[in-house]
C-alpha cells in the first residue's frame, strides 16, 4: 500500500497540493481526474519519491518513503512519465531493458530477457526491436516506453508493486487507448496497485475500479462506487456541461 | 552472428588497430636511426628472448626513455580524453558538450601561464618538483575550476547540470581573460612556453610524469567503463532515470568529479589537446549506434589510436621540429566534425 498523509506542496507561493491524504491499494485501477493544474501529476510524482520538499509523510508497505534507497524504491514501483526524452539513438530492445536495470546491474538474466519480449509483444512492438526509437513515431515510442515500465514492474516478488502511469494515452490511438486501459486492468487484477492520471473520462469510467477527481490541489471526489458519480459533480470540477447517455449498459459521457 | 561474438570481433579490431598505431609509433620519429626492426630488436633483447644487442645505446636510451613512455602517454592521454568526452556528451545530454566543458582545460593554462610568468620553476625546495612545477600547476588550476564549478551549481542535495553549464562557460570565460593577461605580461620566452602549452603537446612524456598521473587519469577511467547502463538510463532523462533505479544526485556527482579528475589529470601532463573528447565518441556513434555500454571503452580505444597517430603525424612532419599535437587533431577533428553536422542535418530531416 502507498499511504500519503497530509502532504503540501508548493512551487515558490504557488500551492500545488494542498493537505492531500490518499491511499493506494494495490490489485486496484485507480484514475486521478481533474482539470489542468489541478494537481495529478504532482501528487504522482510526489508519490514517486522523486519530489523532495515535500511536508507530509509518504509511506510504502508501511516504511517511509525517505528511508527507502532509490533501487529498493524501483524494485516497488514504476513510472511512465509524461516527459520522456526519445530522440536518443538506442535500439527499442535495449531501451525495454533499461526497465529491467535495478534487477540485472550489469548483465541481463535470460529471465529478464524473457520479460523484456512478452512486454515488447504486450505493446505490439516487438516487430521494431532492433530499430532505433529516435526513428519511431511519438505513439510508438510512447508504447516502447510502457513496454519498458511493465519490465520493471513485472511481478515476480511477494511485496505489492505499484505502477504510476502519467497520461499514458498520449499520443495513443485509439486502439492503443484501450488497450493500455485493459492491460492495467489485467495487471490490478493480477495484484499490481496501478495508478493512472487521465483525461478521457470515458476512458476512466469505463475501465477504472476507483476514480479520484481533483481541482486546485485538493481531492474533491474518492470513490469506488463510479456509476453514482453525478453529472453535477464532473459539471462543477469541469466547468464544462455534460451528458450523461447509456449506450448498450455502459456508461458514456459526452 | 550472436551479439556477444559481435562485441567481441568489434573490440579486436579496434585493439588490432591501437597495435598498429603502437607499431607506427615506434617506428618513427626525428631520431631517425631508430627504425621499428631496431625497435623490435631492444624490446626482445630486454624481454630475454635474445642476448645479442646489435642496437647502440643511444638507440636503447631513446627507445626507453623518449620514444616508449610518449605512447604510454599518448594512450593513457587520448583514452581518457574521449572517455571523458563520451561521459560528459551522455550526462549533459549535449552532443557538444567536451570534457573540458566546465573549464578544468582553461583553468589549468591559466595557472599554468600564472607559473610561467612567476617562475614557478623555483617555487619548490626540490629540483623534482621544480622539474615538474607546470604539471603541478595545470593540476591545481584544473581542479579548483571543478570545485569553484561544483560549488556553484551544486544545492542543497543535488548538482544542476543546467547551471554547471553555464558556470562552466563563465569560469571558460574567466580563466581564458587571466591567461590573456599573462600573456599580455609575458616576454618572448615565455610567450612561446604558454603557447607551446596551449596547443598541447605529448613531448614532456616521462616515466616519472606517467607514475604522477596514472592514478589521477587510470583510476576515474576504470570506474567511469562501468557507468554504460547509467548514463543509458540517464539519456532518456533524469527523473526516467531515476524511477528506473539510479540514484542520480550521487551518479552526476561521481560522473563529474571523475571525468574532470581525468582530464585535470591529461592536461596537466600534455595540455590541452582539442576536439578528440568531442569528435572520438561521434565516430563510434555513426557506426555503433548510441549504447553507452560499447560506447565508452570504444571511444577509450579509439582516442589512444587516434593521438597515437596524431603524435606521429606532430614528430615527423616537420622533423627535427616538432608541431603542437593540438594543432593537428584540432585541424582534422574541426572538419571531421563539420561533415558530422552536414551529414546529420541530411538524414534527421525530411524537409531538407
Amino acid at each position: 500500500m502507498i499511504s500519503i498523509q497530509n502532504i503540501s506542496i508548493s512551487f515558490g507561493n504557488f500551492n500545488v497540493l494542498n493537505d492531500v491524504s490518499v491511499d493506494f491499494k494495490k490489485g486496484e485501477l485507480t484514475c486521478i481526474l481533474g482539470p489542468n493544474g489541478a494537481g495529478k501529476s504532482t501528487l504522482l510524482k510526489a508519490a514517486s519519491g522523486w519530489l523532495k520538499s515535500v511536508n507530509g509523510s509518504i509511506s510504502y508497505n508501511g516504511g517511509c518513503i525517505k528511508s527507502k534507497k532509490v533501487n529498493e524504491l524501483s524494485k516497488q514501483r514504476a513510472f511512465l512519465s509524461q516527459k520522456l526524452n526519445s530522440s536518443t539513438d538506442i535500439r527499442v530492445e535495449e531501451l525495454v531493458m533499461m526497465g529491467r536495470y535495478t534487477y540485472y546491474k550489469n548483465h541481463p538474466s535470460d529471465l529478464d530477457q524473457e520479460i523484456v519480449n512478452r512486454a515488447m509483444m504486450q505493446f505490439g512492438v516487438d516487430k521494431m526491436a532492433k530499430r532505433s526509437v529516435s526513428m519511431l513515431s511519438g505513439g510508438e515510442q510512447q508504447r516502447v516506453h510502457l513496454a519498458r515500465v511493465i519490465a520493471q514492474i513485472h511481478n515476480e516478488e511477494k511485496y505489492s508493486k505499484f505502477l504510476l502511469l502519467d497520461e499514458p494515452v498520449n499520443n495513443l490511438d485509439i486502439k492503443y487507448q484501450h488497450m493500455i486501459l485493459s492491460q492495467s486492468q489485467t495487471l490490478a487484477f493480477e495484484g499490481i496497485g496501478v495508478i493512472c492520471v487521465l483525461h478521457d473520462l470515458n476512458l476512466a469510467f469505463s475501465y477504472a475500479d476507483r476514480i479520484i477527481l481533483m481541482k486546485n490541489g485538493k481531492i474533491e471526489l474518492d470513490t469506488r462506487d463510479i456509476e453514482r458519480i453525478s453529472k453535477e459533480k464532473l459539471e462543477e470540477i469541469y466547468e464544462v456541461s455534460y451528458d450523461k447517455i447509456n449506450l448498450s449498459q455502459k456508461l458514456e459521457l459526452v | 552472428m550472436s551479439k556477444t561474438k559481435k562485441d567481441i570481433l568489434w573490440y579486436g579490431a579496434l585493439l588490432l588497430l591501437l597495435l598498429l598505431a603502437i607499431i607506427t609509433s615506434m617506428s618513427f620519429g626525428s631520431y631517425e636511426d631508430l627504425t621499428l626492426s631496431k625497435s623490435m630488436r631492444i624490446m626482445a633483447y630486454d624481454m630475454g628472448l635474445t642476448s645479442k644487442a646489435d642496437f647502440l645505446p643511444l638507440d636503447y636510451n631513446v627507445f626507453f626513455n623518449i620514444r616508449f613512455p610518449r605512447i604510454v602517454m599518448g594512450i593513457i592521454v587520448g583514452g581518457a580524453l574521449a572517455m571523458s568526452g563520451a561521459v560528459m556528451q551522455g550526462l549533459f545530454r549535449n552532443p557538444l558538450a567536451d570534457p573540458s566543458l566546465i573549464g578544468v582545460s582553461t583553468g589549468a593554462s591559466t595557472t599554468v601561464s600564472l607559473g610561467i610568468i612567476f617562475g614557478a620553476s623555483t617555487w619548490f625546495p626540490y629540483e623534482f618538483l621544480n622539474y615538474y612545477s607546470l604539471n603541478f600547476m595545470a593540476f591545481v588550476g584544473a581542479l579548483t575550476v571543478m570545485i569553484i564549478a561544483l560549488l556553484i551549481a551544486g544545492g542543497k542535495n543535488t548538482i544542476s547540470l543546467d547551471t554547471l553549464l553555464l558556470t562552466g562557460i563563465a569560469l571558460n570565460a574567466i580563466a581564458a581573460s587571466i591567461t590573456g593577461l599573462m600573456i599580455f605580461m609575458s616576454e618572448e620566452q615565455q610567450l612561446r612556453d604558454i603557447n607551446f602549452w596551449m596547443l598541447g603537446s605529448l613531448g614532456g612524456a616521462s616515466w616519472e610524469m606517467i607514475v604522477g598521473m596514472m592514478p589521477f587519469a587510470i583510476i576515474p577511467c576504470f570506474l567511469l567503463a562501468f557507468k554504460g547502463s547509467v548514463l543509458n538510463l540517464i539519456s532518456i532523462g533524469e527523473e526516467n532515470a531515476y524511477y528506473s533505479g539510479i540514484n542520480v544526485d550521487r551518479q552526476k556527482l561521481f560522473l563529474v568529479l571523475l571525468t574532470t579528475l581525468a582530464v585535470g589529470a591529461c592536461v596537466s601532463v600534455s595540455g590541452s589537446i582539442g576536439f578528440v573528447g568531442l569528435v572520438v565518441p561521434h565516430l563510434i556513434r555513426l557506426i555503433k549506434g548510441n549504447n553507452y555500454k560499447l560506447l565508452l571503452i570504444s571511444s577509450a580505444l579509439l582516442g589512444a589510436i587516434l593521438i597515437l597517430i596524431s603524435d606521429t603525424l606532430s614528430r615527423t612532419i616537420i622533423a627535427p621540429a616538432e608541431l603542437p599535437i593540438g594543432i593537428i587533431t584540432s585541424l582534422c577533428g574541426g572538419p571531421f566534425f563539420i561533415w558530422l553536422i552536414a551529414r546529420q542535418k541530411k538524414s534527421k530531416s525530411i524537409r531538407s
